[in-house]
């Protein structure tokens, strides 16, 4: 391998890295942040017989950003909920690598396909600067970060859908077999991020 | 019914069945009807976010949280003991204990896969122990998950509410009867199977004193778990908290109860079992959030109308209409998982049994207890392949004991629940959240 082909493969093992790193912690942000909007405000009405009004819905819209980093997660780890039956049929490893490379493509293509709804619905939300609902601390605020969340899960949804493609694509065209991890989710590493 | 809508179910069912991600098989039937249809998709994004900046869903991911922190912490084998304590006297006790606990561990998380693998992987060996043979535990245990489903708090009951825009605390307490009687069905399914195996030994008889002070010996240390329950249902019942603030609560009581009470979880492993649960929901909220788009656009088509009239005009019988409707969910729940299945159901449905005049906290109830059977059902008995798994057996091992649970557990219960409403809307006026 090449000096430009190793410093390439670093350099991408680095992105492929932080960008894990960055999704794991706008996950665990989004759990935290939501789990204490709404203890607080249950500590808030037993303990000093107050409310902060709106907290329960500012922590509903920083949700958005919890469902959909962990959706992109979920296919990092390829733990989306399948109803697969193909396994009862097809029993030849080649044909379960083009099984696997056809889904992949497919999801990759429709997800594609709605990444043009995603940055439409960014770009009005930028433009219009659309208020939340209900007020926070005395007043409506800009939703357009919460908004962006389903922009940013359809993005990074096709990307792993495409890097899965790409690695199932390999062992159909080379006629191989495939490597069993590309079966199974990818493990859940204890690291803090 | 239009041919595109019909094209556009084909599509989702070659879809998932090909192994699609079930919610990329919702994405594209919503895509194929927005091309075929020639709708603008500038409505869709704003609708799905409008519906899901909701303070009734995040009840989802802190029960799923919930589940995780449980599962990855000592709580289930404390309760494990207890239920053994007082239940493992009885020949045959020990499935007995394992239809109990899925009872306790469905009012913690309402997950049955965390409650597979939390009670599965103690309480298979125990069982082994004593002479069960690793299939009928894993069979049993797994069917028993199902309980975990269908006592509150239950995923699919707020998915249901959340589809619906029913009263979540009403839902959760429209299965509470079903499963009662489930759980007893299962218990006496197993005391009577477990007593024509001879290679399971009775356990030593013991002095009810000395059954006292085991008891007791057992119950101080999980204290702190048996308080769960009561804080999660407690507070919804007792008008407290909402079920989205009980939910956030006992998140943060697992986290107090295993960081320094048990201390048997790192702070690592609280954030390691967060985010694993950030990833879970958010697999299935996507699945919830393609389905929603899709739902937009068949009641713009006005394809549960259509459903409505095609179904009542098989039949002007409500028994038979509603013995079909039973035979769809079974169906539907044998290939697909719970709440992908209340979302495609429930949308169609639902008017129909309106028309029926069934109540919609009894179909909540016979929702609940239909898919729950069909997680238990092959091809796509979910449910089953975990307990294979944490069980290291497989599915023919576990076969015959499902199906027989099935047949004389399940099957009663989900025609009682279907043709006797009392038992599904009893509990809910008694504590006054219906009506």
């Amino acid at each position: 391998m090449t000096t430009i082909a190793v410093g390439m493969r670093r350099a991408g093992s680095f992105v492929w890295d932080l960008l894990l790193k960055i999704q794991r912690l706008i996950m665990l942000t989004s759990i935290v942040l939501t789990t204490t909007g709404i203890i607080v405000e249950v500590v808030m009405r037993y303990v000093f017989r107050s409310s902060f009004i709106g907290l329960q819905e500012l922590a509903a819209y920083f949700a958005l950003w919890l469902y959909f980093s962990g959706a992109a997660y979920g296919t990092y780890t390829r733990s989306h909920i399948t109803a697969d039956l193909t396994h009862l049929v097809i029993t030849k490893p080649y044909y379960l690598a083009l099984q696997k490379f056809l889904t992949n493509l497919i999801s990759c293509c429709l997800l594609i396909y709605i990444i043009p709804w995603g940055w439409r619905y960014f770009e009005w939300g930028i433009t219009r600067r659309e208020q939340s609902s209900s007020t926070f601390l005395g007043s409506t605020y800009d939703i357009v970060f919460f908004q962006s969340a389903i922009f940013y899960g359809i993005i990074l949804m096709a990307f792993y859908c495409f890097i899965e493609t790409i690695q199932w694509l390999k062992p159909v065209l080379k006629l191989q077999d495939f490597p069993d991890e590309l079966m199974s989710e990818r493990r859940e590493y204890k690291t803090w991020i | 019914m239009d041919i595109a809508i019909l094209a556009s179910l084909l599509i989702f069912t070659l879809l998932i069945f090909a192994g699609v991600p079930i919610a990329f098989g919702f994405l594209g039937a919503t895509v194929f009807v927005v091309v075929v249809k020639g709708y603008n998709p500038d409505f869709l994004l704003p609708a799905g976010f409008a519906s899901f900046n909701s303070v009734t869903l995040l009840t989802l991911p802190f029960f799923i949280a919930v589940g995780f922190l449980v599962t990855a912490g000592s709580i289930a084998s404390r309760l494990i003991d207890i239920a053994n304590s007082v239940f493992g006297r009885i020949h045959g006790g020990l499935g007995v204990v394992a239809v109990v606990v899925s009872c306790v561990f469905g009012a913690i998380s309402g997950a049955a896969a965390s409650s597979v693998i939390a009670i599965g992987t103690t309480m298979i060996p125990q069982m082994e122990k004593r002479g069960y043979p690793r299939g009928y535990s894993a069979a049993l245990i797994s069917s028993a998950a199902v309980l975990a489903t269908m006592i509150p708090p239950s995923l699919a009951m707020i998915m249901f509410a959340f589809v619906t825009g029913q009263s979540v605390a009403a839902c959760f307490l429209a299965t509470v009867g079903p499963a009662i009687i489930l759980a007893t069905l299962f218990s006496v399914l197993n005391i009577i199977m477990v007593r024509r195996m001879p290679s399971v030994r009775p356990p030593e008889p013991m002095t009810l004193k000395a059954v006292m002070v085991d008891v007791k010996n057992k119950t101080n240390p999980a204290i702190g778990a048996i308080l769960l329950p009561v804080v999660i249902l407690g507070g919804i019942y007792g008008g407290i908290m909402t079920p989205t603030e009980a939910a956030g609560v006992a998140v943060f009581y697992v986290m107090f109860l295993s960081l320094f009470v048990y201390r048997d979880m790192k702070l690592k492993d609280v954030v390691v079992a967060l985010r694993s649960s950030v990833n879970s929901t958010g697999t299935m909220i996507v699945m919830t959030f393609f389905a929603a788009l899709l739902g937009r656009l068949y009641t713009m088509e006005q394809v549960p109308l259509q459903v409505s009239d095609s179904l009542l005009t098989l039949s002007s019988n409500t028994l038979v209409i509603l013995l079909l409707i039973n035979l769809l969910l079974i169906i539907t729940g044998m290939v697909m998982d719970e709440l992908s299945a209340i979302l495609l159901v429930t949308p169609l449905l639902f008017p129909v049994v309106l028309e029926l005049g069934v109540h919609p906290i009894q179909f909540a109830a016979i929702i609940g207890c239909n898919l729950g059977m069909g997680m238990m059902t092959p091809p796509m008995a979910g449910i089953m392949y975990i307990g294979a798994r944490v069980g290291r057996v497989t599915i023919d091992q576990m076969f015959k004991t499902s199906m027989i649970l099935i047949a004389f557990g399940s099957i009663p219960v989900i025609l009682i629940t279907t043709f006797w409403p009392p038992l599904s809307l009893t509990i809910p006026r008694l504590l006054g959240v219906l009506h």
